[in-house]
């Protein structure tokens, strides 16, 4: 306790000025926690709204496909029932992926796209791709009826009821893929808000089209209960179990370059970030060390009184930490604080700008929203201490090892 | 010729410490002229170096007025008052306080710098200052490197060296031995006596005092003058 | 005002004598911590600025070109005749582009597909590729095609193979015919995102099957000086050749990667001003430790005469000298380890990051001085402010305290 007191008292000594040191030392690692609580909230919540859009529409949280040779008698139904049986498993859609030509004779107009064939039961249930995907002008996908994304509805100046002409690779009687090309009809126009997704998919219903194109190409894509979806380890032994020569990938593995990409940036962002923390910690060694020269002769007298040897390392420690401490706390309600209002923040700086340059910024226009990880934020705190502990330390273990009589002389 | 050269009228120094107030100097009036070396003595605490403060435009009166050459310094601005001190008044303190990290030579011309003269005016100058004093083979050592009265000497030829009007030196010898006293003792007043400059100094030492044309105590907050 | 002696008290602050070991460490130390802040910023800075000019170099050189003008039948007998009408312009290729789907026995890939003569691999568009094989060598009847190294491996095909496409056809016809091309040669640009998906044709083969109404162009490639001059270029063109062309010009092309470019790069300097913040208050920090060590001397400085602003001046001069000593350092040094990047970058690309593919690592060192001076002169105007709120301590000094008169 005594210890702990006279932390305190030297974190805030007149002497030397050490208190105002002290006070832009604490202020700037509040500066500093609040930018990185700002920055990676920021990138948190725009990379799990990527991936949550990516694994909700684009690649599901599991895929379980099997070898094209490979024929067991079980036929899709089965395999989709087996499949739901699966502790774990929220729901199974049977689909296929591929490539198509369109052509819309009406407005002269053509592209390559991608086609998604799946159970139309995708847009009816709840699930997370019906969350995000809205129909914004027709009726949802049904045998021999496509649905469109919005930027490829306007590239193929498409209208509800168009004929469109889709070539696709399907199976041949002599070859693996042949093209085959089939009247369909423009039958809805959804968003997803992914604008990849939007600007090159339609989507339509398995029949008749998995036939055409074949079985052996079917993809399962699977839909985790609440708490399986980033934690599939039990729910891929399980498959792995039931159907061991299936290939199952979780959404990481399908996108593990993106997730790669992602967490490399999340990862550069901390270095760069920590640099500020460095500086700190050099500031915070330097006011350290001249505060304990100044402090020799007390010391000196409390070693004369009977304190440990150690007292002085605990007191000028214990500084740094109620220093460190105090600002990081600051830091983190400021950032937390400002991470609610960040949209405003922007909005407000945008319009600032704009007096300026008379155009919006887009950076500055994007409606941000934050998501404070704890965890993250504990372990930045945490090694911000560890950091300022350890250039204390570096700056005062000199001074630390010397007598007190020693101490008394050093003037 | 003698002229007038400062003035207190009416000057009293209190400093406030809490809820109380201790005066120091009390409705004291006092000239001095031209060429002349006054000297102060006095017991501890009655006020000497407050005075000597208040002349050298160091410290202000809490009411009176002091005026030098005619001008009173309670007028003057910071900037003025720092343009006086330069160029008028030379001090000698009791601890010397030296730069310790600069040179004998450069001690010396640190205030001719500060008025603006060209370096190596200012080191001519402090040279042949510094010659006078018999400190020419010590140019080039800093204060750690000289004896006690070789400090005070360079003290002051920094003192002299903006050859001001006014020479202000508070007990120039009370922290040095008695031969290095009687030492800065003769330089001290024969140096000023030479340049023609004034002295006001305050001292303990009976001997120093005799050296000057006159004397006064400062006893119940005023100055008394001493046959 | 006295300068004379406040440059001789910065002089002296500066190289400080005798026994201060301390006061030449501190200088000493803290030259070399704003060096070490400086230098990976100049390092992001090279490394961005690289990167971004090399994808766009990428995209213009081997994708879209600064300006294509929508003009179905060649404008120019060669390449190089443009530069006559307009010095500006390098090249100007006849092109033919349209989208397709390339397949081999059981995998697909979409691709975009470029008609291009062998002239259009000029000296610039062969420092973004590197080949094997022979580009577009015509051998019989079937199509010449050159694919980049991704797709080839996506169709687990190689040089001298065969693969089959469907193109988007002339809508006077409904059916899509497959057709077989020769994999003349295969490609590598060293960036996935573009490669993933551009395959060149020769372009007799392609005018075959991409209607040149819609899909021919020609595109033009200016000099890198005058990039900034595109609209000024295509109405000279206009002028010459005596006729009003619809044109576009890269960024609308690739308006999604180019405004990419411009968020990262705002985002970036964000950062980097909240690291130069924090350095400018560590720089006020020696400022504040410098006055603290030498109140004595201040005191008896103003005692003999110098005034606040003397001194102020004089530690002002002092700190910012060496901030700017450890910012020439620090840039010099970063400069001189970022003109090394590519061997750093080339051992990252072969550690098999899967997330690298989004990144271009192979790309000409570009230095940006108009960054590098934005940077440089942020650190010393956020250095002066911070200093100079430091050296408010002076004012506050007082002979009289620090003298300890009775």
């Amino acid at each position: 306790m005594f210890t702990l007191k006279l932390a305190w008292r030297y974190a805030f000594s007149r002497s030397n000025r050490h208190r105002s040191a002290t006070i832009v030392i604490m202020l700037g690692i509040a500066v500093g926690m609040l930018a990185i609580i700002i920055m990676l909230s920021l990138m948190n919540r725009l990379q799990s709204d990527l991936l949550d859009q990516v694994k909700s529409i684009e690649s599901f949280h599991v895929q379980v496909t099997f070898p094209a040779n490979e024929s067991d008698g079980r036929t899709m139904d089965d395999i989709v029932s087996a499949l739901r049986e699966t502790p774990g498993v929220a729901q199974v859609y049977p689909q296929v992926n591929t490539q198509v030509l369109i052509q819309n004779p009406a407005t002269n107009k053509s592209t390559t796209a991608r086609l998604r064939i799946i159970d139309s039961s995708i847009w009816k249930t709840e699930n997370p791709f019906s969350d995000r995907t809205r129909m914004v002008r027709g009726s949802y996908p049904s045998p021999l009826h496509i649905a469109t994304g919005t930027a490829l509805a306007t590239k193929l100046s498409l209208a509800l009821g168009d004929a469109v002409n889709m070539t696709v690779l399907g199976a041949g009687k002599t070859v693996v893929l042949a093209p085959t090309t089939i009247v369909v009809t423009a039958g809805g126009v959804f968003r997803t808000g992914l604008p990849e997704f939007d600007s090159s998919t339609l989507v339509t219903d398995l029949d008749p089209l998995v036939s055409i194109i074949g079985s052996k190409r079917i993809m399962y894509g699977l839909y985790l209960e609440d708490g399986y979806a980033d934690n599939s380890k039990p729910v891929l032994r399980s498959i792995a179990e039931t159907f061991p020569s299936a290939t199952i990938r979780t959404w990481q593995q399908v996108n593990s370059a993106f997730y790669s990409a992602l967490t490399l940036e999340k990862v550069l962002m901390y270095l760069f970030l920590f640099f500020m923390f460095i500086i700190l910690a050099v500031n915070m060694k330097n006011a350290s060390s001249r505060l304990l020269h100044v402090k020799q002769r007390e010391l000196a007298i409390l070693r004369a009184v009977g304190a440990q040897k150690t007292t002085a390392t605990k007191v000028f420690l214990g500084q740094t930490t109620i220093v460190t401490v105090l600002g990081e706390s600051l830091g983190i309600i400021g950032g937390v604080y400002l991470g609610k209002y960040i949209g405003k923040v922007f909005s407000w700086l945008n319009s600032l700008q704009y007096l300026f340059t008379r155009k919006d910024n887009l950076l500055l226009a994007y409606p941000f929203t934050t998501e404070v990880n704890a965890v993250e934020v504990a372990s930045i705190a945490i090694s911000v201490l560890v950091l300022s502990l350890g250039f204390t330390y570096l700056g005062c273990r000199r001074l630390f090892r010397k007598e007190p009589m020693e101490m008394l002389y050093h003037d | 010729m003698t002229k007038e050269l400062l003035r207190f009228h009416a000057v009293t120094k209190a400093f406030v410490s809490g809820q109380s107030q201790l005066v120091i100097l009390e409705d004291l009036d006092f000239v001095l002229y031209s060429g002349t070396s006054v000297a102060i003595t006095g017991k501890s605490g009655s006020g000497k170096s407050t005075l000597l403060n208040i002349a050298g435009g160091l410290d202000k009166p809490s009411a009176g007025s002091v005026s030098f050459l005619g001008r009173e310094l309670g007028r003057l601005n910071d900037k003025e008052l720092s343009s006086f001190r330069n160029r008028h008044i030379g001090f000698v303190f009791q601890s010397h306080i030296l730069l310790d990290d600069f040179t004998a030579l450069e001690n010396v011309c640190v205030p001719a710098l500060i008025r603006g003269v060209r370096q190596s005016d200012a080191v001519k100058r402090a040279k042949e200052l510094l010659d006078r004093v018999g400190l020419s083979d010590r140019l080039q050592h800093r204060p750690q490197k000289l004896s006690g009265g070789e400090r005070q000497r360079v003290a002051i030829c920094r003192a002299l060296v903006n050859a001001p009007d006014l020479i202000i030196a508070d007990e120039p010898t009370g922290s040095l031995d008695e031969e290095s006293s009687s030492g800065i003792e003769t330089l001290l007043t024969d140096i000023v006596r030479e340049e023609g400059k004034t002295l006001l100094m305050v001292t303990h030492d009976t001997q120093l005092a005799s050296r000057c044309s006159t004397v006064y105590l400062l006893h119940n907050k005023t100055l008394q003058e001493m046959e | 005002m006295n300068t004379r002696f406040s440059m001789w008290l910065s002089g002296h602050l500066l190289v400080p004598r005798g026994e201060s070991k301390y006061a030449r460490l501190r200088l000493v130390r803290s030259a070399a911590l704003i060096a070490i802040v400086m230098i990976p910023l100049v390092l992001a800075l090279i490394f961005m600025d690289g990167m971004m000019n090399g994808i766009t170099d990428k995209y213009i050189l081997l994708q879209d070109g600064h300006i294509q003008l929508h003009v179905e039948d060649p404008l120019f007998d060669s390449p190089r005749d443009v530069s006559s009408i307009d010095p500006r312009l390098e090249s100007a290729d006849y092109v033919v582009s349209g989208y397709g789907i390339v397949y081999s026995r059981d995998t697909t890939a979409e691709v975009r597909i470029k008609g291009v003569d062998s002239s259009y691999f000029n000296e610039n568009r062969m420092t973004q590729l590197e080949f094997t094989g022979e580009p577009l060598k015509k051998e019989g009847s079937l199509a010449a095609v050159m694919l980049s190294t991704t797709i080839a491996r996506t169709l687990g095909v190689e040089v001298g193979q065969r693969v089959a496409f469907m193109v988007v056809p002339d809508s006077s016809s409904s059916v899509v015919r497959p057709v077989l091309a020769n994999v003349t040669a295969l490609y590598d640009s060293g960036y996935h995102e573009l490669d993933s998906s551009l395959l060149f044709m020769n372009r007799d083969d392609a005018l075959r099957y991409f209607p040149k109404d819609r899909n021919a162009y020609t595109e033009l490639l200016v000099s890198p000086d005058h990039v900034d001059d595109l609209g000024e270029i295509v109405s000279n063109l206009e002028l010459s050749l005596d006729e009003n062309f619809p044109y576009a010009t890269w960024d609308e092309f690739n308006g999604t990667v180019y405004q990419n470019f411009i968020t990262s790069r705002q985002v970036i300097l964000l950062v980097f001003m909240m690291i130069l913040l924090v350095a400018g208050v560590y720089v006020s920090s020696i400022a504040q430790e410098m006055i603290q060590d030498s109140m004595q001397s201040i005191a008896l400085f103003k005692t003999l005469g110098a005034t606040n602003s003397n001194l102020s001046r004089a530690y002002f001069c002092s700190v910012m000298v060496v901030t700017s000593i450890g910012l020439v350092v620090g840039v010099s040094l970063g400069l001189l380890i970022g003109s090394q990047i590519g061997v750093l970058l080339h051992w990252l690309g072969n550690s098999g990051l899967a997330g690298l593919q989004y990144y271009l690592l192979d790309f000409r060192i570009v230095i940006s001085w108009r960054d590098i001076l934005a940077i440089s002169i942020s650190m010393l105007v956020i250095s002066s402010v911070t200093v100079r709120l430091s050296l408010g301590r002076i004012r506050r000094i007082s002979p009289l305290e620090m003298l300890q008169q009775d």
